[in-house]
C-alpha cells in the first residue's frame, strides 16, 4: 500500500511539473545555461542541454521556443526545429512568433507568416527583422502571381547525397561540375560536434547518359578539415577554396591550380582578401585579375557586403573597393558569380527584394565603379527559401544552384535549371599541344597583339 | 612527352598573340575573334614536335 501511494506521489510531482512548468533545482540550471549558450548564439549546446528535458517537459513552451529557434540555425535539425517552433508559437509563446514567422516564409506559406509577424512583438532588435520578413512577403505574392518559363529540378543521386551539398561550380565546357559535399569521404570519417561530416570537394563529369559517379576531387586540397568550393576561373585551371584553420576557429580563402588531372593548393590570398572577418564567397573573372569577394568586414553597408580586389602580375592585391550601395544593402550580398563576359555578375542576397531567404540578383557592370540596378531572377528558380551560389554554364546556359532539399529544411541540394534569354557572345579555342621531346609541360600566354600587355596565362592539362 | 590541353577565352573584339614555350621551341599564333552568335568553339592543335621549316 505504502508503494503504491509513493508512486502516486511521484506521477503527481510529475504532472503538477508538466502542468505549471515547474522544474527541479538541476533542471533550472540546466534550462538557465542552456539560455546563456542562446545568448551567446552557441546553439549546439543550447540543443544538446535541452534535448533530454524536452522528452520530460513535452509542453513546455520555453524548452520548446529555445530548442526550436536554436535548430533553425543547425542545419541537421531544422526539420526538428519547425516542430518544436510550432509547439511553442501554438501555445502563444509570444518569443517563437518572429523565428516561427520566418519559418513558414521558407515552407511557402506567406499567409501564416503574416498572422505570426502581426503577433510578434516589435522592439529596437525585432523591427529591422520584422520588415525585413513583411517586405519578403509582399514580394512572394507578387513575384508567385507569375513564372518566367524556367524548369528547376535537382540533380540526381550521383550528385546529391543525404547529406549537403554546395557551391556548384560548372567548367566552362560545361564538361564537369565541382561542389562541395558533407558525404563521409571515406570510411574513417567521423562526425564533428554539429553531427556533421567534415566538408570536402569532389566533381561529376557529364556523359550522354548522365553525371558520373561523384568522386573526391584529385589532388591535395581535400584534408581532414573544412575544404570547400568557392569560385572557378572561366578558364578552368584555377579555383578558390575555402579551408578551416587547423586550430578550427576560423577559415581562409586559398587558390588551387589544376596540374595535369589533379588540383594542387597554391598560396592563400593575402590580407585584403583575408580578414579577421569572414570571407565565404568569391568570383574571379576571365583574366584571374579582378576577384569579387563577400566579406562581413566593418565598413560596410551591413552584413556581408561584396567587395572587388585586383589582383596585380606579381600576386598583390588591392584594397577591397566596396561595391556600393547600389548593390550592397544593409541585409547580406553573398555568393558572387560572374560570367566570362566580365560583366554580367549574378549574386544571392536577403535584402528587401527578396521573395524569401536569399534569392539570386544579377546585375551589369557598366564600368569599374557602376552597375546596373540589380534584378532577381525571378519565379521558381527564387522561392521563398534561400536560393544562392549560382553559376551558369556560358556554353549551354544552364544555372546550377543550391536550395534546401525537400523534406529536409536544413540541408542543401544542387538544383539546375535553364535560364530563358541568355544569351552570350565567345571564341573558345581548344587548344591541343603535343610535344614528344619535352619533360616539362609547355607554357602559354596569351599576350595583346604589341606583346606590351598579358592578357592571360595557361596551364596545360593532361585530359583528353 | 608533355602535351595536355588548355582554353583560351576570347570575348566580342578581343584579339591576341597566343605564344607557347617549352624547352626546345617557342611558338606564336595570332588570334583574332571571329563574329558567330552564341559560343563559338575553335580547335586548336600545336606539334611542337615538328620543327618549324
Amino acid at each position: 500500500m505504502r508503494k503504491i501511494w509513493k508512486y502516486i506521489l511521484c506521477l503527481m510531482a510529475l504532472v503538477s511539473q508538466e502542468v505549471y512548468g515547474q522544474f527541479s533545482t538541476a533542471e533550472a540550471e540546466v534550462i538557465e545555461e542552456a539560455e546563456a549558450y542562446f545568448d551567446r548564439s552557441d546553439y549546439q549546446m543550447t540543443w544538446s542541454l535541452l534535448m533530454p528535458l524536452a522528452h520530460i517537459h513535452v509542453n513546455d513552451s520555453k524548452i520548446n521556443y529555445l530548442l526550436g529557434a536554436s535548430g533553425i540555425n543547425l542545419p541537421r535539425y531544422k526539420a526538428e526545429a519547425n516542430a518544436y517552433l510550432h509547439k511553442a508559437a501554438t501555445s502563444n509563446y509570444s518569443e517563437a512568433y518572429l523565428p516561427y514567422a520566418a519559418l513558414l516564409l521558407e515552407q511557402g506559406n506567406i499567409n501564416a507568416c503574416l498572422k505570426y509577424l502581426e503577433l510578434a512583438s516589435v522592439d529596437e532588435q525585432s523591427s529591422k527583422r520584422i520588415a525585413q520578413l513583411k517586405a519578403h512577403c509582399v514580394n512572394a505574392q507578387k513575384a508567385l502571381e507569375s513564372e518566367n518559363g524556367v524548369l528547376v529540378q535537382s540533380l540526381d543521386h550521383k550528385v546529391n547525397s543525404d547529406y549537403s551539398e554546395h557551391t556548384p561550380l560548372i567548367s566552362m565546357d560545361d564538361s564537369t561540375l565541382y561542389f562541395t559535399s558533407r558525404r563521409p569521404i571515406d570510411t574513417k570519417a567521423v562526425m564533428d560536434f554539429n553531427d556533421e561530416y567534415d566538408e570536402n570537394i569532389y566533381q561529376v563529369r557529364k556523359t550522354e547518359n548522365g553525371w558520373t559517379n561523384a568522386e573526391p576531387l584529385p589532388g591535395n586540397i581535400n584534408q581532414l578539415l573544412n575544404e570547400a568550393t568557392v569560385a572557378l576561373r572561366p578558364n578552368g585551371q584555377e579555383m578558390i577554396v575555402f579551408k578551416t584553420t587547423r586550430d578550427l576557429e576560423s577559415s581562409d580563402l586559398w587558390t588551387a591550380i589544376q596540374k595535369g588531372n589533379e588540383w594542387r593548393l597554391d598560396k592563400k590570398l593575402g590580407t585584403p582578401i583575408n580578414s579577421k572577418y569572414v570571407e565565404n564567397s568569391a568570383a574571379l573573372n576571365t583574366q584571374g585579375n579582378v576577384i569579387y569577394v563577400s566579406s562581413d568586414r566593418p565598413g560596410g553597408f551591413g552584413g556581408f557586403d561584396l567587395y572587388r580586389v585586383i589582383r596585380f602580375g606579381n600576386g598583390d592585391l588591392s584594397e577591397p573597393q566596396n561595391l556600393g550601395s547600389g548593390i550592397n544593402s544593409e541585409y547580406n550580398e553573398i555568393a558572387p558569380f560572374l560570367l566570362p563576359d566580365d560583366k554580367t555578375l549574378y549574386y544571392s542576397s536577403d535584402n528587401l527584394k527578396s521573395m524569401g531567404g536569399y534569392d539570386v540578383f544579377k546585375t551589369t557592370s557598366i564600368n569599374d565603379t557602376t552597375w546596373s540596378e540589380p534584378m532577381g531572377v525571378g519565379n521558381p528558380l527564387n522561392t521563398t527559401a534561400d536560393d544562392l551560389h549560382i553559376a551558369v554554364s556560358w556554353k549551354s546556359g544552364q544555372a546550377y544552384f543550391i536550395r534546401p532539399k525537400q523534406n529536409n529544411l536544413g540541408d542543401f541540394d544542387i538544383c539546375t535549371s535553364n535560364m530563358p534569354g541568355f544569351n552570350i557572345k565567345a571564341n573558345v579555342y581548344l587548344g591541343h599541344i603535343a610535344d614528344y621531346s619535352a619533360e616539362d609541360y609547355p607554357e602559354v600566354a596569351l599576350f595583346s597583339e604589341d606583346f606590351s600587355e598579358t592578357k592571360g596565362i595557361y596551364n596545360v592539362n593532361e585530359r583528353g | 612527352m608533355k602535351g595536355g590541353d588548355f582554353i583560351v577565352v576570347l570575348l566580342p573584339n578581343e584579339s591576341g598573340v597566343l605564344e607557347v614555350r617549352t624547352e626546345s621551341a617557342t611558338r606564336t599564333f595570332p588570334l583574332n575573334y571571329i563574329e558567330k552568335n552564341g559560343v563559338f568553339e575553335i580547335p586548336l592543335t600545336i606539334d611542337l614536335s615538328v620543327k618549324e621549316e
